[in-house]
């Protein structure tokens, strides 16, 4: 699918009410889902994940979503929110977290690895559930920066 | 008696062993190894280690005993120039070395459990836990965490867990010098490490099939949302688990604990 023909599906969709499209064709799979804070998007060609977002079409908006800071998972595991099943998560949402604070445990084949917050800010949105696979790149947290 | 001097001049490697710190007690070695790590510049190679521990740390909060005198807990820094996607192998790394380590040195026939549980008869002897603080592209700082049981007696393992965990000692009957192979295996683990930054990624594969004692036997593996059980048939180049399904299909697997099936 080509870049022009996805900004023409998200220009369609400004200013109606759909908040989820979904084609599939020719291996390919687009999915285009619009929610309050995600502003990025991305198509992936060969038909493995979808979590493609459009952005909004207020241009305030915009700006205010732009702010929020992405954390994503350097490592294929599986997700972790809390340091033990019997702990307390690290972090929810609305929580004020610290530049270097740990987030959540990313696992895979017994190496822990701590996910850390790059920035100074609030917790905005918790991505992943806890005790899911999660793939590199993967976006897990959405931080709004103080 | 344990003195400092004895754990602090066994082995300097080129990379490896450079600074060993011995603490006679701490919280986790770990932990210690993770906050000297962070205020060093190029912490690669040093070395914490302790007589004993007070919250020795297992997968996901389970803490490993680690009462004084009797067994080693360590914890070895790394700045590996890989990406931290690329990690894990350092996982199976470690396994082997200790175990390679434990053969040489005494005899003993230890293995490997997937990923890296050290195992003498079927129990567990040996613990291997990594923390990892990494940049999207690059691994800041790699602390692997090595408990081994040499001569601890069975009275001082907690009473839930003495069907499925031993000692060296107990297996053999015979006491270990604690000192000296706590040298052999950071040996070992620096003719490993050199194996890896080599970019010899699959000599270090092959020499963990060489010691696995997983492969070819009926597994069970837990993970937060799954249970799955099977044939533990390979592992890849990234060193998971590949386990053949009773319907024919396999699943690759790479975090859950364990068990091997008996019989």
């Amino acid at each position: 699918m080509e870049l022009d023909e996805i900004k023409q599906l998200i220009e369609l969709l400004k200013g109606t009410d759909i908040t989820e499209l979904q084609i599939e064709r020719e291996g390919s799979k687009l999915k285009i889902r619009r929610e309050k804070y995600l502003s990025s998007f991305e198509a992936i060609s060969s038909a493995k994940k979808p979590g493609v977002t459009a952005p909004k079409e207020s241009k305030e908006e915009v700006a205010e979503e732009s702010k929020l800071v992405t954390i994503t998972s350097p490592i294929v595991g599986i997700f972790h929110r809390a340091p033990s099943p019997e702990s307390p998560p690290f972090v929810e949402v609305g929580n004020t977290v610290k530049k270097g604070q740990v987030l959540c445990i990313v696992e895979a084949m017994k190496l822990m690895n701590e996910i850390e917050c790059d920035t100074d800010g609030v917790v905005s949105k918790i991505l992943v559930e806890n005790g899911q696979p999660v793939e590199y790149g993967e976006p897990l947290f959405l931080i709004e920066p103080a | 008696m344990v003195t400092k001097e004895k754990f602090d001049t066994v082995f300097h490697g080129d990379i490896i062993g450079k600074e060993i710190i011995f603490l006679e007690s701490t919280t986790s070695t770990n932990d210690v190894a993770m906050k000297t790590g962070r205020k060093r510049e190029n912490p690669e190679g040093i070395v914490v280690i302790a007589d004993s521990q007070t919250h020795g740390k297992g997968r996901l909060g389970r803490e490993w005993v680690s009462p004084p005198g009797v067994n080693l807990y360590f914890t070895v820094l790394l700045r590996p120039p890989f990406p931290p996607g690329e990690a894990s192998i350092l996982t199976l790394t470690a396994a082997v070395a200790v175990v390679s380590a434990i053969r040489n040195y005494t005899g003993v026939n230890a293995g490997i459990k997937w990923p890296n549980d050290i195992l003498v008869n079927g129990k567990k002897a040996g613990g291997i836990l990594l923390e990892m603080k990494a940049a999207k592209n690059r691994i800041n700082l790699l602390a692997a965490g090595i408990g081994l049981n040499v001569n601890m007696p069975l009275y001082e393992l907690p009473e839930d867990i003495t069907s499925l965990s031993t000692s060296l000692k107990m297996e053999t009957g015979e006491s270990v010098d604690r000192v000296r192979l706590f040298g052999k295996i950071l040996a070992e683990i620096e003719n490993t490490y050199k194996i890896l930054l080599n970019g010899n990624k699959r000599a270090l594969i092959n020499e963990w099939i060489r010691l696995n004692s997983t492969l070819t036997k009926k597994v069970t593996v837990k993970s937060p949302d799954k249970i799955i059980s099977g044939l533990a048939e390979n592992i890849n180049d990234n060193g998971e688990l590949i386990i053949r399904l009773p319907d024919g299909k396999t699943e690759t697997v790479n975090a859950g604990d364990v068990t091997i099936v008996k019989g």
